[in-house]
């Protein structure tokens, strides 16, 4: 029997007193497209569902010098087709052209990306990788987690359940790549993505980077060890490459030697695909475009 | 113990109306209620795409959207359109003359999702169609004439024939 | 294995052919003369997707042997369009949008014409009898059902079937 309550939050105000109120008896629901599937399987039930797709104020991409912001309601399909994005965080403009379908993009927003926590949340690894601070808001007022912090679990993130997130933030970093490993170019979960935002010499060699891995175990999470092996590495050379970072990110991302199946492919599979993912995000973020491979734009 | 029904009141193919609702419906429930049959139910998980409106000009999966978050909103469906835009109308005849109809499930969301290309981006590109309407899914065409019919009226747009 | 000197009149046009004993008529309609409105359905004369015409009489190509058919006036589905025009059962097939992934189409139109050329006063149920022999997988029969009473209709008015 499905027994549900509704309340319309026009401002971030409304939906924070609800929370307030309510906590974990309501459910915040902005584009749509993973609550109503929570609630048809049964798995929401009893509780308020709190419709926050209208508050403006959450919406939007904006750059403030060298710093984007990315509102909590900025929809995929406006993250796709964002100028600002394209140029100072190509990463995550480039998995918005490969989340899900150009219609789902029409309702699907990063703050409920973020908030759902799917292990294989395609704004997810470019997050991480951008070193975002995520703002909550509550009723008593903001406070800031740093992206590396928010993701706890599967579905489970650093929000508390009378809070919301309000908006993303990051330096603009225009080298900056995302990778998705699906079975389709459209409508495919990611079977494993890799996010890198970097920077290199005039020779290729790595100054530093940062790496948001998708699928690579139960959360998207950075890849420290390997952030770490990659400097001083010529990203040209797939050799010093297999020497270095290929062999810590299989540690660093699931250290069981045979991790579990997961979304039709096998950890096997996985440990020999994460470290070319990052390779090739890598480049791609570095110098452009990857060598081997020609990721299609919309 | 019944849960109690609350009223969503919105624009549906041009008219106002007011829907009595389950807090939880989908829009796509809602509309069907309402006697807008046009609107399909394929898969009520938002992949098929044959459940696919115009929220506020956007294409979107009704099926994945809450019914009573489009309060004060505007929905156009697959017949309305067809009633009273001309493009969605020549559209429709598009599929009809190039043979993109077989089984006819999955035509409304296409059309819908196809007058969505066409007004918001509207180039004869077929790799550009094929990429927006790539939520749609049909199993009886093999996707050629569907794609045939909304890039003959997007080249009628760009020659000024519409 | 023995080898037969054959003619058939296919479509008003003799075409003298070399076959062997157990060749089939659809196959030597499709791979000798490229004909390939008739279709390779079921291959035991059941779902009717290899109608052709013997004279005004269907008949299930994919069981008669061509040796059999030697001397046979023969119309394949192509022979139905003259001049590029449709006859009046295939343009009623259309109209009626009685065609979707068309299959058993040009099966249709041939024991659809039969029907017609033989009993242009059919109704429902005559004319759903006359067609018991060629199935349909996408229809559900009703908009090719209608296709043939609106052809009868078209024969009645002078329209060529």
């Amino acid at each position: 029997m499905k027994e549900f309550k509704f309340v319309n939050a026009k401002t971030v105000q409304e939906a924070v007193d609800v929370l307030a109120e309510l906590g974990d008896k309501c459910k915040l629901v902005a584009g749509g497209t993973d609550a109503m599937l929570m609630i048809r399987d049964g798995k929401w039930n009893d509780l308020t569902l709190v419709n926050i797709r209208d508050i403006e104020e959450l919406r939007g991409i904006k750059l403030e010098g060298d710093t984007v912001t990315v509102g909590a309601l900025t929809r995929l399909s406006d993250i796709e087709s964002s100028d600002i994005l394209k140029e100072h965080a190509p990463c995550l403009w480039g998995a918005a052209q490969f989340f899900a379908d150009p219609t789902n993009r029409h309702s699907a927003t990063i703050g409920g990306n973020v908030g759902r926590c799917n292990t294989v949340g395609d704004t997810l690894p470019s997050l991480l990788c951008l070193d975002a601070v995520v703002t909550i808001v509550n009723k008593d007022g903001e406070r800031e987690v740093p992206m590396s912090e928010m993701l706890l679990g599967p579905g489970r993130t650093a929000c508390g359940p009378n809070e919301m997130i309000a908006k993303f933030t990051f330096k603009s970093q225009p080298h900056s790549a995302y990778m998705k490993y699906g079975r389709r170019r459209s409508m495919a979960l990611s079977m494993a993505g890799s996010a890198v935002s970097i920077e290199v010499d005039d020779k290729g060699i790595v100054k530093w980077c940062r790496i948001g891995v998708g699928n690579a175990g139960p959360k998207a999470a950075r890849a420290y060890k390997a952030e770490e092996a990659m400097v001083g590495v010529d990203l040209n050379s797939d050799k010093a490459l297999e020497e270095t970072m290929y062999k810590v990110i299989q540690e660093d991302i699931s250290p069981r030697k045979k991790p579990r199946l997961s979304n039709w492919i096998s950890g096997e599979y996985r440990r020999e695909l994460i470290p070319v993912l990052t390779k090739r995000a890598a480049r791609k973020a570095a110098f452009g475009e990857c060598m081997l491979c020609k990721q299609e734009e919309a | 113990m019944s849960a109690e029904k609350i009223k969503v009141n919105l624009k549906v193919n041009g008219e106002d109306v007011t829907y009595t609702i389950n807090p939880e419906d989908t829009l796509l429930k809602a509309l069907r209620a309402n006697y807008n049959y046009d609107v399909k139910c394929g898969c009520e998980i938002g992949e098929c795409g044959t459940c696919t409106v115009l929220l506020d000009g956007d294409a979107v999966k009704s099926c994945v959207t809450l019914a009573a978050a489009c309060e004060g909103h505007e929905v156009w469906t697959d017949k309305g359109l067809g009633e009273n835009d001309k493009l969605a109308a020549r559209l429709q005849d598009a599929f009809v003359e190039c043979g993109s109809v077989q089984c006819g499930f999955c035509i409304p969301g296409f059309i819908v999702a196809g007058v969505g290309y066409l007004k918001n981006i509207g180039n004869p590109d077929r790799k550009m169609i094929r990429n927006y309407v790539s939520g749609n899914l049909c199993r009886c065409t093999g996707y050629q004439k569907i794609i045939d019919a909304i890039e003959k009226v997007a080249l009628e747009m760009e020659r000024g024939e519409i | 294995m023995s080898m037969h000197e054959i003619t058939l009149i296919v479509n008003g046009k003799p075409q003298k052919l070399t076959v062997k004993s157990n060749e089939l008529l659809l196959n030597v309609l499709r791979d000798k003369l490229f004909l390939t409105g008739a279709k390779y359905g079921c291959g035991i004369a059941e779902c009717g997707a290899c109608t052709v015409l013997k004279g005004d009489r269907s008949v299930m190509s994919c069981l008669v042997p061509a040796v059999a058919a030697d001397g046979w006036e023969i119309t394949t589905p192509e022979g139905l369009v003259v001049d590029g025009e449709l006859n009046a059962v295939q343009e009623e097939l259309v109209n009626k949008a009685a065609i979707q992934c068309g299959f058993c189409t040009p099966g249709m139109a041939m024991a659809g014409t039969a029907c017609v050329r033989e009993n242009p006063d059919a109704d429902e149920d005559f004319v759903r009898d006359y067609m018991r022999g060629n199935y349909c997988r996408c229809t559900g029969y009703q908009a090719i059902v209608q296709a043939i009473l609106a052809a009868c209709e078209d024969a009645k008015n002078g329209k060529r079937v």
